[in-house]
């Protein structure tokens, strides 16, 4: 019991992603995420699963990536956190991104996802409408009449 | 090796089709106005044609960043179809010359509506600077600033080209801490995460109106006084009544916590100057000032006499007990007459250079006063005598000289008359000469219990004998030229010597008239 005490800083605890895949992590790379921060403060018996309902193992192993590196400041200085974070954005494909918009979003991890909403606007940055389409396969639903409508509304909008 | 380039093959067909699905139009709104307000404010508008989903999207943005405006037109458009609750962000990249016309006649209109705009941030640097129109530009960039009503998140981003900025007058600016959020929120103002250049480098004066009061504006002027380096003078004036403010440390001890605060706020310039609103009489509503203690030996423009008369005339019709002075000893720092001329004073500590205003009108009258300290006088004035006469209950005299001894003094014979005064003390520092006097110094005070004195020119005698006196500090120490000159100047010995004769058998009288003292320090020159 005198062993429990002296490790409360590596508590763990076990995170069980929406297809049932579990994670034991360390309690302070889970309470990264705000929301769990909350479900912990409720739950009773910290030894149970926490359920991350509407997240996959394969996302929730990727959050946990993130998460970790976050947890132990002091061993990175910012700059390399910085870069860490960059290719951590940089190697997701377009898919996983949306679901870790997604898991960050649920999951409040504000740092995660700032770091991915960023990513996905520096993708929209200096495109053309065009080229947005193309990159994120959003099919253009206006006739061209409407669209030339939307155009003249705002045509500074376009001037770049 | 077939078998994994197969496989590499499908994962990548499998992402491909995943990814035509769009997942980016069917995330919530809020994600994408999010990534939509990390984009320059035109490319979110432009989104608004890539279908039908997208059309608004973009009126949701939390952040407005206008760049290298062509036309002020634009800014309407934008704001007009804004539909976020929230502003997070206003950034005004501001080239246009004439901008500032226009800002100042929309702000108003812009701010009115429902959008909260909660950080602004207004870059005013422009590449050439005319002074004329910088000047006037920023006149009006300050009243864009001041209607900001509901901004408690300013950043403002001034050129550091130009020098105009060394007088920024910030007045309204503290609309900047809006009175409902000030309810909520603990720190209603938070600094912006880096500070402007201009604060640090080039702010000399901010003049701040408006203030409440409140602990919140004190962490806004904190932030000022601990981050603008060059700062001169903080002026400060209260925009509620219920302020209590004055003059550096002037303060009612239950009332002026506020003031005090403020003037103990660490400051990192350190010829800055805080006037806190003194001109202006309703400022101290304080109706009895128990302390008035005020420095000016930082002070870049000393005070004007009239200045310094308005300021006592103000503590003096609030009954104040204890004033404490302290002024620089290389300029003279004016003190009106009737500073000599209250009944309600009970301490009065006058430091530094002090030049007595309207001296042929002064007249004593401190009936109540029990405390007077006066130091580093520089003549022995006239009127001393009469001053320490005039106070009929005075109990602790504290006098300091720094005379020079070349220079013609008002009065060479003080005699210090107190029936009550029970404490003494003395030093006189003085310059070194040629000319040969002492001050001789008379005391009468029968319940002098306390006596200290360091000084090695002047020749001490009782008229009546204290017979209380039971600590007595005597220094007669005179590091400097008496008994030098008295080896070298030949012609002069005969009278030095008679001179040197009668100071000790004067002194010894004095040290003999101490019957009754049980504690004596006594240090003599060899």
């Amino acid at each position: 019991m005198a062993s429990t005490s002296t490790s409360t800083l590596s508590r763990k605890l076990i995170l069980k992603s929406s297809d049932g895949e579990k994670f034991e992590v360390d309690e302070n790379v889970a309470m990264q995420s705000q929301t769990i921060k909350h479900m912990i403060e409720d739950l009773d018996d910290i030894n149970s699963p926490i359920p991350v309902s509407i997240v996959t193992g394969t996302i929730l192993s990727k959050v946990i990536e993130y998460c970790k590196k976050h947890a132990t400041e002091d061993s990175d200085s910012d700059e390399q956190l910085k870069q860490w974070d960059k290719e951590y954005a940089n190697n997701m494909d377009l898919n996983t991104l949306y679901y870790l918009l997604l898991a960050a979003n649920y999951m409040e991890i504000k740092g995660l996802l700032e770091l991915i909403t960023q990513c996905v606007a520096d993708m929209i940055k200096g495109k053309s409408p065009e080229e947005i389409r193309a990159h994120f396969n959003i099919k253009n639903d206006f006739t061209p009449q409407e669209e030339a409508n939307i155009r003249n509304e705002n045509p500074w909008a376009f001037e770049n | 090796m077939d078998n994994s380039k197969i496989m590499k093959y499908h994962v990548k067909q499998s992402s491909r089709t995943s990814s035509e699905e769009d997942r980016l139009s069917s995330l919530p709104d809020a994600i994408i106005t999010d990534i939509l307000s990390r984009l320059p404010t035109n490319s979110a508008a432009a989104t608004s044609v890539l279908s039908h989903r997208w059309s608004h999207l973009w009126t949701g943005i939390t952040r407005i960043e206008l760049r290298e405006l062509k036309s002020t037109a634009l800014i309407d458009t934008v704001l007009q179809r804004l539909t976020s609750q929230k502003l997070h962000k206003f950034v005004l990249y501001a080239f246009v010359g004439d901008l500032s016309n226009y800002l100042e006649s929309r702000t108003e209109s812009w701010f009115r509506s429902p959008t909260t705009l909660v950080k602004a941030h207004i870059d005013l640097s422009y590449e050439e600077s005319d002074p004329e129109l910088s000047e006037d530009y920023l006149y009006r960039m300050n009243k864009f600033v001041g209607r900001m009503s509901s901004v408690y998140d300013l950043e403002l981003k001034l050129s550091s080209a130009t020098n105009i900025l060394a007088n920024l007058h910030l007045e309204a600016s503290l609309c900047l801490l809006p009175s409902n959020t000030r309810v909520t929120e603990q720190r209603s103002w938070c600094a912006p995460d880096s500070v402007p250049v201009c604060l640090i480098s080039k702010l000399e004066t901010i003049q701040i109106s408006g203030l409440k009061g409140v602990e919140d504006d004190l962490w806004l002027l904190g932030y000022f006084l601990s981050n603008a380096v060059v700062l001169k003078k903080l002026v400060v004036r209260s925009g509620a009544a219920h302020v209590k403010v004055a003059k550096e440390n002037g303060e009612d001890q239950k009332e002026c916590q506020f003031c005090r605060l403020l003037l103990n706020l660490p400051r990192s310039s350190s010829t800055c100057e805080v006037v806190s609103g003194w001109y202006t009489r309703e400022s101290l509503t304080c109706r009895k000032l128990h302390e008035f203690s005020l420095d000016v030996t930082e002070l870049s423009d000393y005070p004007e006499p009239t200045a310094t008369t308005s300021w006592f005339r103000e503590v003096f019709s609030r009954d104040v007990e204890d004033i404490q002075v302290t002024a620089a000893y290389d300029k003279y720092f004016f003190i009106p007459a009737l500073l000599f001329n209250s009944r309600s004073l009970v301490s009065l500590a006058l430091w530094g250079v002090l030049e007595i205003l309207k001296i042929e009108d002064l007249c004593f009258n401190l009936p109540n006063l029990k405390r007077l300290n006066l130091n580093k006088l520089k003549d022995v004035p006239l009127w001393l005598e009469t001053l320490i006469t005039s106070c009929p209950l005075l109990e602790d005299l504290d006098l300091g000289f720094n005379l020079d001894l070349n220079s013609h003094l008002s009065s060479y014979a003080v005699i210090i008359v107190g029936s009550n005064l029970e404490s003494l003390t003395i030093r006189l520092l003085a310059e070194s000469s040629s000319k040969k006097w002492h001050l001789r110094v008379s005391i009468d005070a029968p319940k002098l219990s306390y006596l200290y004195i360091e000084d090695g020119n002047s020749i001490y005698t009782f008229i009546r004998n204290p017979t209380t006196l039971v600590d007595a500090h005597i220094r007669l120490l005179n590091d400097d030229s008496y008994w030098l000159y008295f080896d070298d100047e030949e012609e002069d010995n005969d009278l030095l010597h008679v001179q040197q004769e009668e100071y000790i058998r004067q002194m010894a009288k004095f040290v003999r008239g101490m019957s009754s003292v049980t504690y004596l320090e006594l240090k003599l020159q060899s």
